[in-house]
Formats: structure tokens, sequence, C-alpha cells
């Protein structure tokens, strides 16, 4: 850690030498994996790395470059210190300020999530094949797991400490192909901050394997449903609906805002609040963003109305004349304000008295439309029918193709009870995403084909 | 480094291990350069080295990298010792369909290497391309481009030495303007490469790039006064920038054979293709031939040699609308003939790819291309549609985890009716289930209508891997689509 931020000072010393201002930021990765495909380890991967970013300033003039150690990055200060003169001016550069961001120590560290003995890992598909396989011979088990640290440091010629955070984390899925119905798949998902975070309780997979195999398929019509969203599939909708809610977005002409939908206005339902908590969130805390911003607990969404537009990067600022006040979305300890609907499977599932269709992962989300705040995605991983309280169907995968505002407006519940989903898939510069959303949440009038 | 790297492989099979390669990249090198309502957006550059070694160690991989080559021994080490994990938990040993032994060099063909101009020269050229793109209604227009040099030495445990000299360059246009209903309309344009053309700034330079800002500025300012497309089901022609993002998405996933044998599923997903399959289904009408094709000189999906060191090659995957064929690896293709009792696959089709020396290669789509057919020009094709609908330029797509169905949005399309075009329409999209949506090809454009698109972002595999490959495609019309719902 010294290391680190002793070369981040001595670099931009460097940048000072050269009567120029500048920033050097520094990531550093040690990412391991294991993937099983058809029952069998098909990859077991390890890699280490480390990157150092350097942008210089002269007036209205600015260059970037990244190099791969602290040699590569001081020859890369003095190759861009003459290359910048050949830059053109940008008119609204503006001076860089000095970073905002404080130090503080993470006690979530574990080392031995850096160095895990894979055999750890592959263990975790071996204890999952013997549980399904028991079921019938045919399923096959597939899923990565991946385990690391990651740290990121930045200081900028302005700003006289340099900024350092340095945090562990594991990632992982597993899924069953249930061969004998139709490959149909379920998946369980992990994420964690220490080893002591991993939980290999199966029961909810069982479940999910249980009313794959025992209740009739059936093929949906188009049309529209009540939908019991699970914690993923609705913590991947608000990872989607925050990006177009963003001021970069907004910027750039790819956000739902504009003249007639702003911020303060009541645009989504009162049930509705999402919040950046790092006070209070359980994981990966970060005390600053990589841009060297302050991280601090604010409400993006209150009550379904937009408290403020969030803007990270300095070039958009410049270039629209807004001012830095965030860390990047990928970096927030983001919550999904929980309400007063049932926590268990069970319970949920027995509150549904009326057809109601549950989806327990959304692949391959995109936005058809952004300025309409139209997304697409199918259910994957389980979809079923419940009807008086029971689960009654298991579906063929279903497309959900709706806009944010009927689906925000349309929230009859979400579940007490809040959970950490795994949001991140991360490997290689790893940078774990902290996101609690309720255990279930309950839309109604969801339009499905 | 050459010695040590083969010494190091040496060492590897005397532990114990059936096969060991090394990808060593000596040179890495990005240039990128962004352009933004004619100022400077960004500029960065980046040089690295680095290497990766996989192992096969009693039929389990390991694999490991680093971007500091004294670590060698050391990652090789690890590699070993995660093959000897993984090998805990294997129910068929891994094996490598036999290759060709190769002790050859590779340099993509260039005229102008954009890493030997002068910094200036580029940013002054892309901002004359800007200035062509300006228009006082726009909200933002962007010209940007990337250059990416690699040199990797290859070396396997078989004997191969492979040198590659790899160049890619990319460019890409956008431009947005608020439509009537004040919603931002957005067209976009990334250079097509000639694939029997030059890798260089000389693509830049052409006419296929800079020469696109008139219609790309003409378009968008019909977008915004134009009228949405309307929810309908009739005839549907695919513009080539548009059929690209098909043919990839629904050809091109759908046959990666990684996938059909499920080693996919925790993230991209599976294939609605399975082993019976080959020889046998039906893939598309008779009008439908596609080929993995990585001989084209000028693409980022032709690499001379793919990361098991196996040849280029054009290989049919779809004949006369008979699924014949699939983009394959070594390992796969050992797996798939074992798993299904008898020989499919003949050879490996060389399509295993890495997104660079950190990564595992796991089976990549090279160049996927559809082969020209005898139903006329643009014009003819238009002049044959009664009612239907002509789209261009992904705006946004989402596909079945098996490849099944997909929803694709585009950002300009224009009615046809009676043989006419009409006028430019916004918002459309359309739907259909993969299959019967082949199945309803009804006439493919001469090569008069082909262009080879280019994709440097295809997202796969855990860790995830971006990989840069081509579409040469045709003009194509598909009869009875689900348009805007
Ligand atoms: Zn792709």
């Amino acid at each position: 850690m010294e290391t680190i931020q002793k070369n981040l000072t001595e670099l931009s010393d460097q940048i000072k030498k050269h009567h120029l201002d500048g920033e050097v930021s520094y990531k550093s990765d040690h990412s391991n994996m294991i993937r099983a495909g058809r029952s069998q380890i098909s990859l077991n991967v390890t890699e280490t790395r480390e990157l150092y970013s350097i942008e210089l300033y002269k007036n209205k003039k600015m260059i970037t470059g990244s190099a791969i150690n602290k040699n590569e990055a001081s020859a890369m200060i003095d190759d861009l210190s003459k290359k910048i003169d050949h830059m053109p001016e940008i008119s609204f550069l503006t001076p860089i300020e000095p970073l905002n961001g404080t130090n503080k120590k993470n006690d979530h560290f574990d080392p031995s999530l850096e160095n895990i003995n894979s055999q750890i890992m592959v263990d975790i598909y071996k204890k999952a094949d013997e549980l399904f396989i028991k079921k019938d011979k045919h399923n096959h088990i597939s899923g990565s797991f991946s385990s690391g640290s990651y740290s990121y440091g930045i200081i900028n010629t302005k700003t006289k400490e340099p900024l350092y955070h340095k945090g562990s984390d594991f990632n992982g899925e597993i899924v069953v192909q249930i061969n004998s119905h139709d490959k149909k798949e379920i998946q369980k998902l992990m994420v964690g901050e220490t080893m002591n975070d991993l939980d290999l309780n199966f029961q909810e997979l069982e479940n999910l394997y249980e009313y794959t195999t025992t209740t009739p398929y059936k093929k949906l019509s188009e049309g529209k449903y009540d939908v019991i969203l699970s914690a993923e599939a609705m913590g991947e909708l608000c990872a989607y609906f925050l990006w177009i809610s963003s001021g970069e977005s907004k910027e750039y002409g790819q956000s739902y805002l504009n003249d007639q939908r702003k911020v303060g206005d009541q645009l989504f339902g009162k049930n509705f609040t999402i919040a950046d908590a790092p006070s209070t969130h359980p994981l990966f805390k970060r005390p600053f963003g990589q841009n060297g911003f302050r991280h601090t607990d604010r409400h993006l969404l209150k009550n379904g109305v937009l408290v403020d537009l969030t803007y990270a990067d300095k070039m958009t600022c410049d270039r629209f004349n807004k001012k830095m006040n965030s860390c990047s979305q990928g970096e927030y300890n983001l919550m999904v304000e929980g309400g007063t609907g049932p926590n268990d499977q069970s319970a949920m599932i027995k509150s549904c008295k009326t057809p109601t269709i549950f989806i327990n992962f959304l692949h391959y989300l995109n936005f058809t439309n952004t300025t309409k705040a139209e997304i697409t995605g199918t259910s994957r991983f389980g979809t079923f029918l419940i009807e008086n309280g029971k689960v009654t169907h298991n579906l063929e995968k279903v497309r959900l193709l709706d806009n944010f505002f009927n689906l925000f407006n349309n929230i009859e519940w979400l579940s007490s009870k809040v959970v950490n989903i795994s949001a991140t898939n991360s490997y290689g510069f790893r940078s774990p995403f902290g996101i609690s959303v309720p255990q279930y949440v309950k839309i109604n009038n969801v339009s499905l084909s | 480094m050459k010695n040590k790297a083969q010494q190091m492989i040496d060492r590897i099979m005397n532990s114990g291990a059936t096969y060991a390669d090394i990808r060593l990249h000596l040179v890495d090198q990005t240039e990128h350069i962004s352009i933004m309502k004619d100022t400077l957006d960004n500029y960065s550059c980046q040089n690295k080295v680095g290497f990766g070694i996989r192992v096969l160690y009693n039929g389990a991989w390991g694999f490991a990298s680093s971007e500091k080559l004294d670590l060698l021994d050391q990652m090789a080490n690890k590699a070993l010792s995660n093959a000897k994990a993984s090998s805990t938990f294997i129910k068929n040993k891994i094996t490598l369909a036999p290759k060709n032994i190769h002790k050859a060099t590779y340099i993509t063909p260039r005229k102008i290497n954009p890493f030997e101009i002068n910094l200036d020269e580029k940013i002054n050229e892309l901002v004359k391309i800007s200035k062509s793109l300006s228009h006082p209604s726009f909200e933002i227009w962007n010209v940007s481009s990337a250059f990416y040099n690699r040199k990797i030495l290859f070396l396997d445990s078989e004997g191969s030495e492979i040198e590659k000299n790899l160049l890619e360059v990319n460019g890409s246009l956008f431009l947005n303007a608020k439509d009537k209903d004040s919603q931002i309309q957005r067209r976009h344009y990334t250079l097509p490469h000639d694939p029997k053309g030059t890798t260089g700034f000389e693509s830049i330079l052409s006419n296929e790039f800079s020469g696109q800002a008139e219609t790309l500025k003409s378009q968008l300012l019909q977008l915004v006064v134009a009228d949405e497309a309307k929810a309908e089901v009739c005839d549907l022609l695919i513009l080539p920038e548009m059929m690209a993002l098909q043919t990839h998405e629904t050809i091109g996933h759908a046959l990666e054979l990684d996938r059909i044998l499920g080693y996919e599923l925790s993230y991209a997903g599976g294939s609605h293709v399975t082993l019976n399959d080959f020889g046998k289904k039906q893939f598309g009408s008779k009008k439908l031939t596609a080929r993995a094709d990585a001989t084209n000189a000028n693409s980022p999906g032709s690499t001379g040699f793919d990361d098991d060191g196996v040849e280029a090659q054009n290989t049919t995957l779809i004949d006369q609308g008979i699924l014949v064929g699939a983009i394959t690896s070594r390992q796969m293709v050992a797996e798939a003939n074992q798993l299904h009792g008898k020989e499919i696959f003949k050879k490996s089709g060389g399509c295993s790819r890495s997104e660079s020396y950190n990564r595992m290669p796991i089976d990549r789509m090279t160049n996927i291309n559809i082969d020209a057919g005898n139903d006329g020009n643009l014009e003819d094709l238009i002049s044959s549609i009664e009612d239907g609908i002509m789209v261009d330029s992904a705006k946004s797509w989402s596909i079945g985890s098996n490849r099944e169905n997909f929803h694709f949005a585009t950002e300009v399309a224009w009615k046809i009716k009676n043989g006419k075009k009409g006028p430019l329409l916004k918002n459309a999209t359309y739907r259909a289930d993969s299959m019967p949506f082949w199945n309803s090809l009804i006439k493919v454009g001469n090569a008069s209508t082909c262009k080879q698109h280019v994709f440097f972002t295809c997202g796969k595999g855990q860790p995830n891997q971006a990989m840069r490959l081509g579409h040469h495609v045709p003009v194509c019309v598909f009869n009875n689509v689900q348009i805007g719902k």
C-alpha cells in the first residue's frame, strides 16, 4: 500500500516538474476464476494486473495515456508532456480541482480471497453436482466462481496525499440444466466481500427444481400480467433505470428526462425509493470513487421523485457546464427500499391469489428506446405461473417489453427484507457493485410476450 | 524471451502436462481519438506487454497470465496447479483434435500504419470529418477512431511457432438531434471493411468513412420530423449494417459449438441447435448459404491462425438452408464427435480466439458471412415488395438465451408500398422466432448489395471477453415479420 501511495506521489511530482497540471490514477487486480460446464470444470484461470492512468493538462489542452507499471508510467509522463503541445485547444476545459475524497481503512478486506486455492472453488461445483445428480443423472451443473482483490488510488497536482482503497470480493453462480425437462435451467447466485459471506444453502434452488419438474408446462399468450420479480431481476432493472437517469445520459440524449420530465417531478410510484448508502450498506463500501470524488449517502429516487442528476465525468461536466457531484454509478452502494410485502418464498407464493407470473432472472436487457424509457429482455432460470397461492405451471421463457413509467408506477408491494444480490461478474480489474434489493417485488400490468 | 518460453513449456510438459502453450504479446498498443462537436473529446494511448499460459493436465485446463515478464515461471506453475485442481472434477477428459503444425508468420495487410503518422495529422483529419457532420439543429456529433497493434508469439508443446502482427482500425460516427416530440433521434455509422482491401489509416481517409456525412445528416434531419413506424405484419428488407447484426446474433452465436455443447449456459446462454441437427436441420430457406470465413484479407476477424495455432479457414455453416457446420475449436470438435458417437466435424475450424493474452481462448466467430444471391440489386429488391418496410442501423438488440428469438430496434426505416420507398420513419422495431424468421428469407441481393461490417465488442465468456470480427452480408428480404411490437 505504501509503495503505491509513494509511486502516485512521485508521479504527480514528476508532472509538476514539467510545469503541468495533471492526475495519476492507479488500479490493480488479482483475480481467480473457475468455470464449470456440462458438470465439469471447463476453465481455471488466474490473472494479476496493474495500471497507471495519466491525464495531463496545459491551459486549454489535455492528453491521456496509461501504462502497466510505474517505470512505464514515468516514461509516459515524459512522452505525453511533449505531445501535449501538439494537441488542439478545448475551449471549455476547466482547470482540475483538489480531490475531495478521503482515505478510510477497509475493515472488510479478506486476503484469503486474493490467493484462493482454486480447489475450494472447484469443490463448490462438485457439491452442487452431487446434490443434483442424485435427483436425476441427466442434470448438468454449470457456473462460474470468481474470487480476488482489487485496489485503486488517485492523486492530482492540486492534492497532497493520494487516495487509496483496497477491497476483496467473490461472486458466482450455479446453474442446473434439467435435461430431462426440456433442458430448463435454474440458477443460484452468490456474492460477498469475505469468505464468511459464502452461503452454500441450496434450499431455494431445490425449490425451483421442484416447481420445474413437478408442474406441467404451459406457453403463455401475449398480454399484460401481474408479475413477481426476484431481487436479482428487480436489481437488474434498477441498474438499467439508473443509467438512463444520470446527468451524463441526459446530456448525451440517452435519457427519458427532458423539459417535460424533470428532476423533482413525481414520475414514479410513491412506494419506490432508491438510495446510494455507503454508510449502512453491508457490502463493498468505497470511501471515494475512482474519480477521487467523496462517496456519501444520498437519495437518488425518493418516493418516486428523482432527487438529483449525478455527474461523475469531468469532461462531460466541462462540456455541459456542470459540476462533478458523484462517484460513478458502478461504485454506488445501492439500496432499493423495502416495503411491507412477504419475504420468504412460500409466503410470497401463498400471497398470490390471482394468476401471477414469477420471474427469477432477466436475461439480455436492453433499451429499445431510452427517451421513452422502454426496455426489453427475456426471463430466464425459472419462470412460473402462480395461481390460488400455488405454483401451478412452469412456463416457457417470456419476453418483457415495457417502459419504466408503467413498471415503477405499478409496484403493488416490495418485500420488507432487503437482500444483497450479485450484479457483477468481475474478473480483471474487478469492481464489485454493492446492490441490495427487496427479496421480491410485485408489479402489476406488465407487458409480456 | 522465445528461448525462455520454450524452456518453460518443456518444463511444464516434464511435470506431467499433456499440452501447454504460451501467447506472448511483445507489443500491444492502442490509440483512441474522439472528436465531439469539432473539439477533441479524448485522446488516449496505451502500451502493454503480457503473456498467458495454458496447460492441459490429466484432461483439465489451467491458465494464468501476467504483464510482468519476469513472472513467467511463477505463472506457469500457477497454470499447472490450476489444471491439477480442475482435474478433480472432470467427467470426460478434455482432448484436442489433431492439427497441422505451423512455423509461420501472419501480418495484417496495411498501407498506412496509423502508429507511424503524426498525431496532429490524425486529429486534424477527424476534426475535418466532424465539421462536415455539424448542423445548427443537431445536439451532438462525434467522430472517433481506434487503432490496435499487436505483435504476438505463439508457441506450443506440439512444435508450433507462430508470429503474428495484427493491426485493427475502427472508425465510427454518430450524431443526434431532438425530434418533433422532444425525443432524441440518433444516427450512427461504423466504418465498413472491404474484405479485399487493406487495414490502415487509409480506410479512415476513404470515402467509405469521411464520405458518409451528407447521407447521415440528411437522414437525421428527416428523422426529427418523421412519423413513428406502425405496428404491422409485413415483408422486411434489411440493409447490410442491420443485416450484419441479424447474422451475428441469430446465426453466429447460435452456431458456436461451445454454446451448442452447453459450456456457456451460466452466462451468454445455449443454442437451439443440437448435435443431431448437423447435415439435416433446415436452418433458413434455400436462399441462405452462410459461412465462417477467416480468410478475408481485411477484417478484425482475420488473424491468419487462431489461438490454438490452427490455420484460418473458410467453413460452410449453412448450405442452401441446410445446417452443415459450426464455429469450432480443437477441444469442442473432439468432444462433440466423441459425444455424438460418430464424426460430425472433420477438424477444428480455427475459431479458438481470445480477447488478449490475459484470457483463455474460447469458440469465437471469425467472419460470419452470407453469400450474395441472385435477386438483383437494391432497386430490384425494393421494387419487388408490395407491402413492406426497409430498416437499417441497430438501436437496440435483445436475444433469447438459446438464440431462439430476438427483438431489434433500428435507427431508420422506410415504408415500401407497391415497389416504392416512402418517407423515413422513426422508432421501428421488429421481432421474431429465429427459425421461422430465417425460413421466411425470400430474397437475397446480388454482390452489389454486399458490405462487410465489423464489430469490436462482441461479449461472451466468463471471464468476459470482447471479440472483434466481421460480417460480409447482402441485402435480404423476409416474409411476414412482426414490426413495431
Ligand atoms: Zn456477439
